[in-house]
């Protein structure tokens, strides 16, 4: 990638959303990674949501959520979605689309 | 939030990622159109990982094979460290289980088929060790324990094992046996050398008794050469017995009573008779009761039928010997149908040797007690608990320390 989509990467506004299982051992391992992903690459731009689909089960249908955790980037579009503990940092960081800034 | 997921290949492309998460275990619950399945499978997955990580642990520490055999097709399968212990390196069940059954020693193999058979038709497990001949033609034991299965139906079609090889076990327990054969050999030997010294000591006194004209000194010497006897006896049953460490009493009064018979009366008109049935003694107990019992009973012939009459002079003239155990202690009875002990005689103050020597060794070696009845001929009871670090017989009946223990 080039360097000018890594200044366009720096300005965007992150809205991700976490579906989780209560706090099933990969439900808590995922929000854990999330909460270092915002706190760090996206510090200040991102806005997290976190949906327990056990207390709202109705959300998760709504957005055609398969398993848990999952993790659904809704901005910027288009939408992508994140399967599993979100312990594979790389994968994540794929999704989304940080990979830029350390090339 | 409503997200658009129409587009087929956008959705075969979650499911694939869906699948992956799940073989990952990385995923906690399954959301249907209606409802959520938590995997609890994950945890119980982790805990079966788990266990079967331990056992195979355990199964290492203790270098043990496991295997299992199905008669229906005729194949063994098993552990990586089955085919190590056998040498072979066979890839399908078939033909490992018949290079294993070769390497078999052929008596073994026959024993191990028929015991494999008995135990699908029985339903019962076994143990057995046998002996293969690795492909590097070294000799090897191994023991193996197996417990047969069922099937769906309720009948035993596979069995089921573990294995070790044993041999370095097999070796020391060998080389041990040896040890301990060595060990009880070298002892029979001192018993019967103690026993053949102490025969000459006894000839010696013999030789001399016939040699002295004082009839005082003779009685003595004959004392003193029974006296010996009676040990000499005991190291002579302990060399000829199977057993070492205990002395079978019965057997060695039988023994006693019929040289003593012998030697003090000649002609054998008193009868003697000894009951110590089930009763053993080790050699620290068996030499002071046996010394006990010598004189008493040397007394009885000597003294109980000064005419050859019993104390009412109906029946005939007897000495009997009794040895019990009765709650951990020992009684001992010597009795006479004779004339009774001399009123004036006490038995813990008299100044015989041969008394004295009895009381030394019951009260003080032994810490027994004696009981005399008179009322119909004489009968000594010596009771005694037998203490758990037995004095030794000393020259002076010392109390000897106990020596500490090195091993």
């Amino acid at each position: 990638m080039s360097k000018s989509d890594c200044s366009f990467n720096t300005s965007t506004q992150y809205h991700l959303i976490l579906f989780v299982a209560g706090n099933g051992p990969n439900s808590s391992i995922a929000r854990v990674n999330i909460a270092g992903i915002c706190e760090n690459e996206l510090a200040g731009r991102c806005t997290l949501t976190i949906v327990d689909v056990l207390k709202d089960f109705s959300a998760a249908a709504e957005n055609n959520i398969l398993v848990t955790p999952t993790l659904l980037i809704c901005k910027p579009e288009p939408e992508v979605t994140v399967i599993g503990n979100l312990s594979d940092h790389e994968k994540v960081r794929r999704a989304l689309n940080l990979e830029a800034l350390q090339s | 939030m409503n997200r658009d997921t129409d587009s087929p290949h956008l959705r075969l492309q979650e499911y694939e990622s869906a699948f992956e998460a799940i073989r990952n275990e990385e995923v906690d619950a399954v959301v249907g159109s209606r409802s959520i399945v938590l995997l609890k499978l994950h945890k119980a997955e982790q805990e079966l990982r788990q266990s079967e990580e331990r056992l195979r642990l355990a199964m290492d520490a203790g270098k043990l094979a496991s295997w299992e055999i199905d008669p229906a097709t005729g194949t063994l399968s098993s552990c990586r460290r089955l085919k190590e212990m056998f040498g072979v390196s066979a890839s399908d069940g078939k033909s490992f289980r018949d290079q294993c059954l070769a390497l078999i020693l052929e008596e073994d193999r026959k024993r191990l088929i028929e015991a494999d058979e008995r135990a699908l038709a029985t339903g019962e497990g076994f143990e057995m060790e046998f002996r293969i001949r690795r492909p590097d033609k070294e000799m090897r034991w191994l023991r193996t324990q197996v417990m047969p299965v069922k099937d769906g139906q309720g009948r035993f079609d596979r069995l089921v094992g573990i294995a070790s090889d044993i041999t370095e076990r097999k070796k020391t327990r060998e080389a041990l046996q040896t040890s301990l054969q060595e060990k009880e050999l070298l002892l029979r030997e001192v018993h019967h050398r103690v026993k053949n010294n102490l025969a000459i000591i006894s000839a010696l006194l013999d030789m001399q008794r016939q040699d002295v004209k004082d009839p005082v000194a003779a009685a003595v010497l004959r004392d003193l050469d029974t006296r010996i006897r009676s040990i000499v006896l005991l190291h002579e049953r302990l060399y000829q017995n199977k057993n070492l460490a205990w002395i079978d009493f019965q057997d060695y009064l039988d023994n006693l009573l019929h040289d003593l018979c012998f030697s003090i009366e000649g002609n054998c008109r008193i009868c003697c008779s000894a009951n110590a049935q089930e009763i053993c003694l080790g050699i620290d107990l068996a030499i002071p009761c046996g010394m006990i019992i010598n004189e008493l009973v040397t007394n009885a012939f000597k003294y109980a039928f000064p005419d050859g009459k019993t104390f009412d002079g109906r029946c005939a003239p007897e000495i009997r010997v009794e040895a019990q155990k009765e709650n951990g202690n020992y009684r001992i009875v010597v009795a006479d149908n004779g004339a009774g002990f001399p009123k004036e005689i006490d038995l813990n103050n008299s100044q015989s040797f041969g008394l004295s020597l009895v009381r030394m060794i019951g009260t003080h070696q032994l810490g027994g007690e004696f009981e005399l009845d008179r009322s119909a001929g004489t009968r000594v009871t010596f009771t005694f608990k037998p203490p758990k670090q037995v004095k030794h017989l000393t020259g002076q009946y010392q109390r000897t320390e106990a020596t500490p223990f090195h091993p």
